[in-house]
């Protein structure tokens, strides 16, 4: 089929509009880029002030919080633009063209309408916040929370432009990441006809005295329906996640309160989702990675792997298990590791006759390693939730062994997986000063997590304002090693910040669903009935590691944590078990979710970087998850694994 | 009907108990016709969070102390003064005066929210990693102050350093020797546990942070009056107690700590430090929103500053 949009941009001349295009993302891009920038100066200069001139800056704090704020906003909405956002496009893969291209119009349409409940209750709570100040800047709170419209009409305007073009009223920007096919003016009606029909449906429904009286009579329940309906719905159809969580908040809080004051509150509490200095961690640490990656570090520590990889069986695969978590000490981020690690393994393996499928899920399964080893946003994040109630430095001190034991798992099956089908090890023992020169080489990389970890122990710096301290260590390295020019460097900037807004937008829409169910007093049912089942910690503990595999197949990390550590740290605490030890389960336990399919983020980056498709790294997985599952037993039922280094450190 | 209650500490501190004892009373007294059902522990967000969904009536009630209120009613502020209160005494009568009541329903109404009353949180103090027994020991140490300008003005006049630290992140500052010591309530040492690392405890007691209990303007109206009166009756119950109760319940965390963590508490001669933030008397009296509260307390406690 002809598309009209395709054979315009193709001429010689670039169209006008395609010219305001890109230098409109451009403009957006360099506004991240720089607001990046700052923000890694604002946070060297809340350490240096403090711990070298003794004068502490007092604004550094709110300044970068809403700095977050505000980049993970606007990268969200930048994540629009180019269809960056997650989702899990199962149904809509295997769907004829047609149906395929109406459910490609629905999902448009329910973003639009998602960036107009922002835009709406953006603008009330500008309006209503306008008297409430920051207590240190003094801040209007209304003004800062005009990122929410800001957010909002990016969505609006990026959805609209991508419907035009699929109609080929827009010509499509030949340079633009997502394919989008011609479709028709009858395909556009009959998807806004649907969304029409099951949005009247739905409101009417909804104030009707039927359910009226069910959410009298029932509010967990009726709740806890709707929500997981909704989610699952959005789901399948292939919508962005954060857009299926965010809806089914919209419908749960709309059960219990009216339209035009929920509008705000819907926009509020994803605003007060990602006002918390911990998550400053999450740009910052895969910032660093990147910037680790860019200057060609991440080789250095392959090789260095390699020493020891080298001589089992499955070399390259046990080499990308090691190099996983060596990376894992430079970045609390399993997508830059399996990206960075598996980007320079998969092609040796491919040359040399690897299976890949194997190398993929060896990949894949061994990355996550790197949020339990520390540095590692994951446990800052964690330890935030519960209120400090699980110190930093101890988690991380708790997260070693067991980050360990997941990548051994990995080693483990690889090794048998290689003695099956005769792989051989690839070198025999180095020569000491070949293994000195290796060392040597990636010693510099290696050196950050004794400076994040030392500075933090010595009263330097916070864990938090270790993550930024990463960042100025790696950009040190950069320019030793001239990796690095002013360009380069506004990529790197900008790549992450788009991660980061894809990640940190699943975590409002996911904050807003969990107030929504809190609103509904849903985790206190549950603590209720869970407790009514045992109270043995055992049995507890069994449920709750269930409880979230399954989560952790459909879910992501960041929103599972955030939506089920308030529900079951109470719960475990009260029978005794230290919260360390929890943290280290929890974060184990979705660790293995990033890597479970539909929704495993790991698995997905691993997979694009290697083009296997994910149906044929399954069956490889499984062995390897199985061993993975029997160490999160013996890391539930034994503490010491997780509690001895943080009690030898006295911490 | 239920109502929504917010707040963001625990079941068991002052506070929680007290709303605890509150709620089951008016639930008694209406007979289920008013019954709160409580969001302790931040679950429905911070302070200032749920303040706005209390303005639009979404959430039905909330803890907010005098902090978060200064930041929508900057006249609050006079009583985030340090040593403002020098006494429970003078605190309790300053409270319970209608003069100074009324103030705080006009600061507030302009917000759509109707203060139900206060808490008291007891007074807060010094405590330190290092030995301390003066206003001279505490000259350039390091301590955690909350964000708020004036408790980082009232730290700098005391000489010291005030260094921001999210509370989540202040046992690990101790440990680890980011701060010398915080500005705080000195039950923390117990509750929070700081006392393991902090040792030194030093009875300065220069503010009293006080909690309020705001409700919506949507609550009030829907309540029969004869409800709502039965609601303000039995916080006004609360809130008399509460005074008492938290300073008794302060003491005896603090004891724990003593006896279980080997804590030192160090009485100390407070003149140097009210001397000290005189200037901050000048600037509130110097302000329009402040000046007329700040006269009436003092008139209240019979004192010239
Ligand atoms: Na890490
Ligand atoms: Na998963």
């Amino acid at each position: 089929m002809e598309n009209p949009a395709q054979s315009l941009a193709g001429g010689n001349t670039t169209p006008a509009i395609i010219k305001v295009g890109r230098a409109v993302e451009g403009a957006i891009a360099l506004f991240l880029a720089i607001l990046l920038a700052l923000m890694v100066v604002a946070i060297s200069w809340q350490v240096a002030s403090r711990y070298l001139l003794n004068i502490p800056s007092m604004y550094s704090e709110e300044f970068l919080r809403f700095s977050l704020i505000w980049l993970g906003m606007i990268a969200a909405g930048y994540c629009f633009v180019g269809g960056r956002h997650m989702s899990l496009p199962l149904l809509i893969d295997v769907l004829p063209p047609v149906p395929q291209k109406i459910l490609r119009f629905i999902n448009s349409e329910l973003s639009m309408i998602f960036g107009a409940i922002l835009i709406w209750g953006g603008s009330t709570s500008f309006v209503a916040n306008s008297k409430m100040l920051t207590p240190m800047t003094q801040i209007p709170v209304g003004w800062l929370q005009s990122v929410l419209i800001i957010c909002g009409a990016m969505i609006l305007i990026a959805e609209t432009i991508r419907v035009l073009c699929q109609l080929g009223i827009v010509p499509r920007d030949p340079q633009a990441p997502a394919p989008t096919e011609g479709a028709t003016f009858g395909q556009l009606a009959i998807a806004t006809l649907i969304v029409a029909i099951f949005g009247a449906c739905i409101v009417t429904l909804w104030q009707s005295d039927w359910m009226s009286e069910h959410v009298y009579s029932s509010l967990e329940l009726t709740s806890t329906i709707v929500l997981f309906t909704t989610f699952v719905v959005f789901l399948i159809i292939g919508a962005p996640i954060a857009i299926g969580l965010a809806f089914a908040g919209v419908l749960t809080l709309g059960l219990q309160i009216d339209l035009d004051v929920m509008m705000p509150t819907v926009g509020e509490t994803m605003f007060n989702g990602l006002d918390s200095f911990g998550f400053l961690a999450l740009p910052f640490f895969i910032l660093a990675g990147n910037i680790m990656n860019a200057t060609g570090l991440a080789r250095r520590l392959i090789d260095f792997a390699m020493l020891l990889g080298g001589r089992i069986p499955g070399s390259l695969w046990q080499t990308n298990v090691l190099a996983n978590m060596l990376f894992g000490t430079l970045s609390g981020s399993g997508i830059a590791s399996a990206t960075a690690i598996g980007g320079i393994i998969n092609p040796v393996a491919r040359e040399k006759g690897y299976n890949m499928a194997m190398t993929t899920a060896v990949n894949a399964a061994s990355a996550p390693s790197g949020m339990l080893i520390p540095p590692s946003g994951a446990l800052i994040v964690y330890s935030l939730i519960t209120g400090g109630g699980a110190s930093i430095i101890a988690l991380f001190m708790a997260g070693y062994l067991p980050g360990i034991i997941m990548g051994l798992s990995v080693m483990l099956v690889a090794y048998w997986y290689a003695k099956k089908h005769g792989y051989e090890a690839e070198s025999d023992k180095p020569s000491r000063a070949e293994t000195m020169r290796l060392f040597m080489r990636a010693a510099p990389s290696l050196m950050l997590v004794v400076i994040v970890i030392s500075g933090i122990l010595g009263g330097a710096f916070t864990a938090i304002e270790g993550s930024g301290i990463a960042v100025v260590y790696s950009l040190m390295l950069a320019l030793v090693y001239r990796g690095l020019n002013l360009r380069k460097l506004f990529e790197i900037l900008r790549d992450t910040s788009i991660v980061t807004g894809a990640i940190l937008f699943l975590i409002a829409a996911s904050t807003m669903m969990s107030w929504s169910m809190t609103f509904a007093s849903i985790p206190e049912t549950v603590r209720v009935l869970m407790t009514s089942v045992s109270d043995n910690f055992i049995v507890i503990l069994l449920m709750i590691n269930l409880i979230l595999l399954v989560v952790g197949v459909f879910m992501d990390m960041s929103p599972a944590m955030l939506i089920f550590t308030p529900i079951f740290y109470p719960i475990v605490t009260e029978l005794g078990v230290d919260p360390v030890h929890f943290g280290v389960i929890l974060i184990y336990n979705l660790a293995l979710g990033l890597v479970t399919p539909p929704v495993g983020t790991v698995l997905f980056v691993s997979c694009s970087i290697s083009g296997e498709p994910i149906s044929k790294v399954i069956g490889p997985l499984l062995p390897i998850f199985a061993l993975q599952a029997a160490g999160l037993l013996l890391i539930t039922f034994v503490p010491a694994i997780s509690l001895a280094l943080p009690t030898l450190f006295g911490l | 009907d239920t109502y929504r209650l917010a707040t963001n500490v625990s079941d068991n501190s002052t506070a929680g108990q007290l709303l605890a004892e509150f709620a089951g009373a008016v639930a008694e007294r209406t007979e289920g016709r008013v019954e709160f059902r409580m969001f302790n522990d931040g679950v429905l967000g911070d302070q200032g969070q749920y303040f706005q969904q209390i303005q639009r009536g979404v959430i039905d009630a909330g803890l907010v102390n005098s902090g978060t209120l200064e930041n929508v009613a900057s006249a609050v502020g006079v009583m985030n003064l340090p040593y403002v209160f020098r006494t429970s005494e003078e605190y309790a009568e300053v409270m319970t005066a209608p003069e100074v009541q009324q103030a705080l329903f006009d600061a507030t109404a302009e917000h759509n929210v109707v203060p139900l009353g206060f808490i008291s949180s007891g007074f807060r103090s010094i405590y330190t990693t290092e030995p301390v027994e003066s206003f001279e020991d505490i000259q350039g140490l390091k301590l955690r102050a909350i964000a708020s300008p004036t408790y980082m003005e009232m730290l700098s006049l005391f000489g010291a350093v005030p260094t921001p630290l999210p509370f989540g992140e202040l046992y690990a500052g101790l440990q680890q020797g980011i701060v010398d010591g915080a500005e705080g309530g000195l039950a923390g040492l117990y509750v929070a546990q700081f006392g393991e690392v902090a040792k030194y405890a030093l009875l300065t007691n220069q503010t009293r942070l006080t909690d309020f209990v705001v409700t919506s303007n949507r609550f009030v109206e829907s309540l029969d009056p004869a409800d709502l009166e039965i609601v303000q009756e039995e916080f006004q119950k609360i809130s008399l107690k509460s005074v008492e109760f938290s300073d008794a319940s302060e003491a005896a965390d603090l004891q724990k700590a003593v006896d279980e963590m080997g804590v030192q508490v160090i009485e100390v001669d407070t003149a140097p430090f009210i001397e000290a933030v005189r200037p901050m008397y000048e600037n509130a009296r110097a302000d329009e929103a402040k000046r007329p509260l700040i006269e009436a307390i003092f008139a209240i406690e019979n004192r010239e500053f």
